[in-house]
C-alpha cells in the first residue's frame, strides 16, 4: 500500500531516536539533551526535582502538544515543549496544488477557524495576481470570519472551562458553536473545513438560510454571552484563580512577536482589522479592547470583548444587506500567477495569520509559508511557565488557546 | 438475554454471564480523550456537547488510558505521534476497540502524499470501526459506537465458545 509521492520526496523508515537522546541514556529515564541547558551533565537532576512529561496524550494540552516540565515540588523549574506532533508537510504539499485548491490545506491548518487561514491565503494570491474581489464576496467573507471567530472563541473558552474545573461551562459554550457551526454549515456545505473562499471571491453566494439562521443567532447571541459572563468569567472563584497566573509583560510580548488578544492583553495595541483593513471592516463600528496586566485574566476579558465585538459586527453586516453583485470575480478556470511574491495576512481567531506565496510563474505556488500567530504564543508560553505552580501552568496553557495544526503545519 | 417466557414476568433472567459482561461492556464504552488533530472537534468535542449528547448512549470520555476502552484516532497520525498512539493503546486494558476517525486516521488523508504521514492508524494498531468524511460529522461517531455494540455483541458466542474450551 503505497502511495506516489510528492515529487522531490523519499518515504523514510522513522526517526533515528539515539541522536535525540543522549550517548548513553542512563538505566529506566529518557532525558532530552537540552533539558537542562545550564548543567554539564544533562542527565543528573538534583535530587529533589523530578520530571513530569505533559502530554501529548493530556487532556489540557489541547492537541498535540508535549511539554516536559522539571518539577521541585510542585514548582515549575523549567519547561520543554516539544512540537511535531501534527506536522503534515502543509507549506511542502502547498507547492503541488493549484491556487484554487490551496484552501483545501489552509483549511487544516487553523483548523478551529478555517476561514482565516482561507482569507490569509486568498489575500496573497489576490495581492500577486492583482484580482478585483466583488463587494459582495468582501461582504460574504467578513461575515463567515465573524461566526467563524465565534465558533473558535467558544472552543477556547469551553477549554478553559475544563482547564479550570467548570465543566458546566463546556457544555453551555458547545450549544453555542453548535449555532454558529449552523449558519457555517448553510452558507458553505460544511461544518468545518470549509474549502469556500476562493481567489477572487466565494465558491457559493450568500444564501436564505444563513441568512435566516444568522439572525436567529444573533437574537439570541447577547443572552448567551451574558450567560458565560455569569457562569464562569463574573465569578469571584474564576476570577481569584485566574488574576496574576501566566503573566506576559508587554516588552516581553513585543520581543516575541505576540500579536493578537496575546498582544492586546500586554497592552500592544494592535489589531489588523483596524489599523490595516482588509475585506469589509472599514466600513464597520468594533472597539478593539486592550489590557496591560498580561495575565491569563486580561487574555480572558480581551477574548470574551472580541466575542461581543463579533455579535456587534455581525449585527451591522445583517443590517447593512450584502451588496449586489456577482460573488466571484471573473477568472480563468486555471489560476497562473506571475513572477514574484506577496505576503497576505488577516486577524484570526488566534493573532496574525499570515501566508507568504513565492511564485515563479504558474498555476502552483513555488514556496508557501505559513505564518501560524500561536508558535509564537507558543515559544512564549513555554518561556513563561518556569517559576510557576504546576497548576497555573495548566490554566496558563489553556489561556493561549493552542492549535497544533497550526503550530507543526 | 432471555427473560422467563413461562411466567411471563421479568423478575428473573437466565443470562449467561459473557452475554451479561458484553450488554454492559456495549452500553459504557469509555473513550480516551486523546484529540490528534482537526476531527477532535467534531469527534471528542462536538459529539459531547449538549447536541449530540454522547453521554445517552453510556459513551463518557476518560483522561487516562487505563480507564478507558475505547480509543478514537480523531486525525493525522505522523512518524512522531505514532510511537505514542502505539503506547496508549498497549496501556489500555482488554478488551480494547478503536476506531479511527476520518479520511487522514484511514488512509493518511490530504496529507497522505507527505512522508512523513501513515497511511492509515491500520499501519500501527487493529481499527474496529472505520469513519469516512473529512471531518466527520458528530453523528457518524455516534453510528459508529452503535456499530460497536453490534460488534461486541457478535463476539460474544466466541467468548462463550472461548470459556467451554478452556473447561475442556
Amino acid at each position: 500500500m503505497d502511495t506516489q509521492l510528492a515529487p522531490g520526496l523519499e518515504r523514510f523508515d522513522g526517526y533515528d531516536l539515539q541522536g535525540w537522546l543522549s550517548p548513553e541514556p542512563p538505566e529506566g529515564i529518557v532525558v532530552p539533551r537540552n533539558l537542562r541547558r545550564q548543567s554539564d551533565s544533562p542527565h543528573e537532576l538534583p535530587a529533589d526535582h523530578f520530571l513530569l512529561n505533559l502530554g501529548p496524550s493530556h487532556p489540557s494540552t489541547h492537541g498535540a502538544l508535549r511539554c516536559i516540565l522539571e518539577l521541585n515540588g510542585e514548582t515549575v523549574m523549567s519547561s520543554e515543549a516539544h512540537v511535531g506532533y501534527l506536522h503534515r508537510g502543509i507549506e511542502k504539499l502547498a507547492e503541488h496544488r493549484r491556487y484554487s485548491a490551496l484552501a483545501t490545506l489552509m483549511d487544516r491548518g487553523d483548523y478551529a477557524a478555517s476561514i482565516m487561514g482561507e482569507w490569509a491565503m486568498v489575500r496573497a494570491v489576490e495581492t500577486l495576481g492583482e484580482i478585483e474581489v466583488p463587494a459582495r464576496a468582501e461582504w460574504i467573507r467578513t461575515a463567515a470570519a465573524e461566526v467563524c471567530r465565534l465558533a473558535s472563541h467558544l472552543v477556547w473558552y469551553a477549554a478553559l472551562g475544563v482547564d479550570t474545573g467548570a465543566m458546566g461551562v463546556f457544555l453551555y459554550a458547545i450549544r453555542d458553536r453548535e449555532d454558529c457551526l449552523e449558519i457555517l454549515e448553510a452558507l458553505t456545505g460544511q461544518r468545518m473545513m470549509f474549502n469556500y473562499l476562493r481567489p477572487g471571491g466565494v465558491a457559493a453566494d450568500w444564501c436564505t438560510e444563513a441568512d435566516l439562521k444568522l439572525r436567529r443567532y444573533l437574537k439570541k447571541a447577547d443572552e448567551y454571552l451574558d450567560e458565560h459572563w455569569e457562569a464562569l468569567i463574573g465569578s469571584d472563584l474564576f476570577q481569584q484563580r485566574v488574576q496574576g497566573v501566566g503573566v506576559v509583560p508587554h516588552d516581553m510580548a513585543l520581543s516575541f512577536a505576540a500579536t493578537g488578544w496575546v498582544a492586546r492583553a500586554s497592552g500592544i495595541d494592535w489589531d489588523l482589522r483596524r489599523d490595516r483593513p482588509y475585506g469589509y471592516y472599514d466600513k464597520l463600528d468594533f472597539d478593539v479592547h486592550t489590557m496591560t496586566a498580561g495575565d491569563v485574566w486580561a487574555r480572558t476579558i480581551v477574548r470574551f470583548d472580541e466575542m461581543k465585538q463579533s455579535v456587534r459586527m455581525l449585527e451591522q453586516l445583517i443590517e447593512m444587506g450584502p451588496p449586489e453583485g456577482e460573488h466571484i470575480a471573473k477568472l480563468p478556470k486555471v489560476l497562473r500567477l506571475p513572477k514574484g511574491e506577496a505576503y497576505g495576512s488577516v486577524e484570526g481567531a488566534r493573532g496574525e495569520l499570515g501566508v507568504h506565496i513565492y511564485s515563479e510563474g504558474g498555476d502552483m505556488p513555488y514556496r508557501m509559508r505559513y505564518r501560524p500567530p500561536i508558535q509564537y504564543h507558543l515559544a512564549l508560553a513555554d518561556t513563561i511557565l518556569p517559576g510557576q505552580m504546576l497548576a497555573d501552568a495548566i490554566v496558563t496553557l489553556a489561556s493561549f488557546d493552542f492549535c497544533f495544526g497550526e503550530v507543526d503545519r | 438475554m432471555a427473560l422467563d417466557r413461562h411466567t411471563g414476568e421479568n423478575s428473573l433472567l437466565f443470562i449467561k454471564s459473557e452475554q451479561l459482561f458484553d450488554w454492559a461492556r456495549a452500553h459504557s464504552l469509555w473513550y480516551l480523550a486523546f484529540g490528534i488533530a482537526c476531527c477532535s472537534l467534531e469527534g471528542l468535542i462536538g459529539a459531547s456537547g449538549p447536541r449530540f449528547d454522547f453521554d445517552r448512549m453510556g459513551v463518557f470520555f476518560r483522561g487516562v488510558p487505563r480507564q478507558a476502552d475505547v480509543m478514537l484516532v480523531a486525525g493525522t497520525v505522523n512518524y512522531k505521534m505514532a510511537e505514542v498512539v502505539e503506547r496508549l493503546y498497549n496501556q489500555m486494558p482488554e478488551p480494547r476497540y478503536v476506531v479511527s476517525i476520518g479520511a487522514c486516521a484511514n488512509t493518511g488523508g490530504p496529507f497522505r502524499e507527505y512522508p512523513n504521514v501513515y497511511l492509515g492508524v491500520d499501519e500501527i494498531i487493529p481499527v474496529d470501526v472505520y469513519i469516512p468524511g473529512c471531518p466527520p460529522r458528530p453523528e457518524s461517531v455516534q453510528y459508529a459506537f452503535l456499530q460497536l455494540r453490534e460488534k461486541i455483541y457478535a463476539q460474544t458466542p466466541e467468548r462463550l465458545k472461548e470459556r467451554e474450551n478452556a473447561r475442556r
